[in-house]
């Protein structure tokens, strides 16, 4: 039975004089890989800090599962991966698995030890944040995301800068994490290396909600693929 | 899970990391012993400031200022970020990262007491047995101490200055119109007032150290619990304070 995670009403969010997000509306249903997409600039990772508490918006609410509002419980009920790795540079993987133990009652060993084997990071255990590679970093923080047992994984642009193989991993590894009574989000402008495991889309553009749809029903119905529809969408004067 | 979080706030709080502890808790050595010899009381009446203490006055302004400002760049640092998505309140957050600080001020505390004592023994012209061995003395003249001094005042004031000049101003640049984030001046506002608390311990520690000096481990011991509570109690003001101004506002 679907359950609603969360839902986003009306949302606005503006930094000094511009306006990031217009009036959004979304509803992140149990159960589903959800993609966020829209070019660079277009308020994705705003939306995502919205929904993830990082920022308050200043206009509308967002409801989260059980009818929480902003606060420290809504924190519970979300796992963010933001675009770039925040541990300081001195801490090694292995305190970073350490602090998300000490810091999250909802951690699980056994989800982080699957997610190691996965993302084939067992052996960067030791090492430390300042000395791993881009695409290191990247599978260290989605290991840490999916570690939790949640109910909306967050993951802003977990795809960028990271080689083929690497893109494959990491979307396989997305994949093996879906759970009927969770969702997963994600925020990307690289829609061809993802989209084979979304189940809906959201096309964000100048911080508004140009289209949303269902991808199954794009396929069949419309006989478009999401980078298809994508590129329908953000092309400038074709 | 509280204790966990202490225990990684302060292994990961990097407690004895900064370069301000190794800097407050030297100069926390040498204005303490130059105390002692009323060289700087002397100093202090041609910089017209209060005799009584002045030294301590200063490097405890330096110990908040420092303080203010680790709390101040933790907020925006790497460490900030990730602890605000845990399902902490963020005064919590900040709590523990005072307490990291206050444990910090303890161990230099302890440092710059066994520092300043074998320090002035060592100035002074006595030979002295001090927790176990012998420190010869040696007589310095007025002149190389005042040089020393007036040194070091010059120092403590430019690095207190620019202390106080980085906190200030990132506080104004987290001033977003409409957001919360205007609270943040007070933060270290707050910790500037609170060093005004301090100057309540200005008697017990000259009565402390005076006690030392003889090797009166009684009155020592009652120094260190006035210190231990005024710190206590400080940490719990900032802790009020913090929860009042900060939670619930803060934005990344």
């Amino acid at each position: 039975m679907k359950t609603t995670l969360l839902q986003a009403k009306e949302i606005g969010m503006s930094y000094s004089n511009k306006q990031a997000l217009k009036k959004i509306n979304m509803t992140v249903e149990s159960g589903k890989i959800i993609g966020l997409l829209g070019p660079n600039g277009s308020g994705k990772t705003t939306l995502m800090k919205l929904i993830a508490g990082l920022l308050q918006p200043v206009s509308g609410e967002i409801v989260y599962h059980n009818n929480v509002r902003r606060g420290v419980e809504s924190r519970s009920t979300i796992s963010f991966m933001p675009d770039e790795l925040r541990f300081p540079s001195y801490m090694s993987v292995e305190d970073a698995f350490n602090y998300y133990r000490d810091m999250y009652p909802d951690y699980s060993s056994e989800l982080a030890d699957q997610m190691k084997k996965l993302l084939g990071i067992d052996e960067e255990m030791k090492s430390k944040m300042k000395h791993l590679s881009k695409g290191q970093k990247e599978r260290v923080a989605l290991a840490l995301t999916f570690s939790r047992r949640t109910k909306v994984y967050l993951l802003d642009e977990p795809l960028g800068g990271i080689d083929p193989v690497g893109k494959k991993k990491i979307v396989d590894a997305i994949l093996a994490m879906q759970l009927e009574e969770s969702s997963i989000l994600i925020s990307t402008h690289l829609v061809k290396d993802v989209e084979r495991i979304f189940d809906c889309v959201y096309f964000i553009s100048d911080g508004a909600i140009v289209y949303e749809g269902d991808c199954d029903q794009m396929r069949e119905e419309n006989e478009k693929t999401v980078e298809q529809a994508y590129l329908e969408v953000f092309s400038y004067g074709d | 899970m509280v204790i966990n979080q202490l225990k990684h706030a302060l292994r990961h709080g990097a407690v004895l990391r900064y370069t301000t502890f190794g800097i407050v808790t030297a100069v926390n050595v040498v204005f303490g012993a130059l105390a002692y010899f009323n060289v700087l009381g002397f100093a202090a009446a041609v910089t017209a400031v209060s005799l009584s203490g002045s030294g301590l006055t200063v490097v405890i302004i330096i110990n908040f200022v420092a303080g203010a400002a680790n709390i101040k760049s933790f907020i925006g640092s790497p460490s900030g970020y990730i602890y605000a998505l845990t399902p902490m309140k963020t005064s919590n957050i900040l709590f523990i990262r005072i307490a990291a600080i206050v444990v910090q001020d303890v161990l230099a505390l302890i440092i710059s007491i066994y520092g300043t004592v074998w320090l002035s023994f060592y100035l002074a012209d006595v030979e002295h047995n001090f927790l176990g061995s012998t420190i010869e003395g040696m007589k310095i003249s007025s002149d190389v101490a005042l040089a020393i001094v007036f040194g070091l005042l010059a120092y403590t004031f430019i690095y207190t200055f620019v202390v106080f000049c980085i906190v200030f101003k990132r506080s104004i640049l987290f001033n977003k119109k409409g957001k919360s984030l205007l609270m943040i001046p007070f933060v270290p506002c707050a910790f500037w007032l609170l060093s005004l608390l301090d100057f309540i311990i200005f008697p017990f520690a000259i009565v402390e150290r005076w006690f030392l000096f003889f090797n009166v481990t009684l009155y020592n011991a009652l120094g260190v619990v006035i210190y231990a509570t005024l710190f206590i109690i400080k940490t719990a003001i900032l802790y009020v304070i913090t929860s009042k101004l900060i939670d619930g506002r803060m934005n990344y």
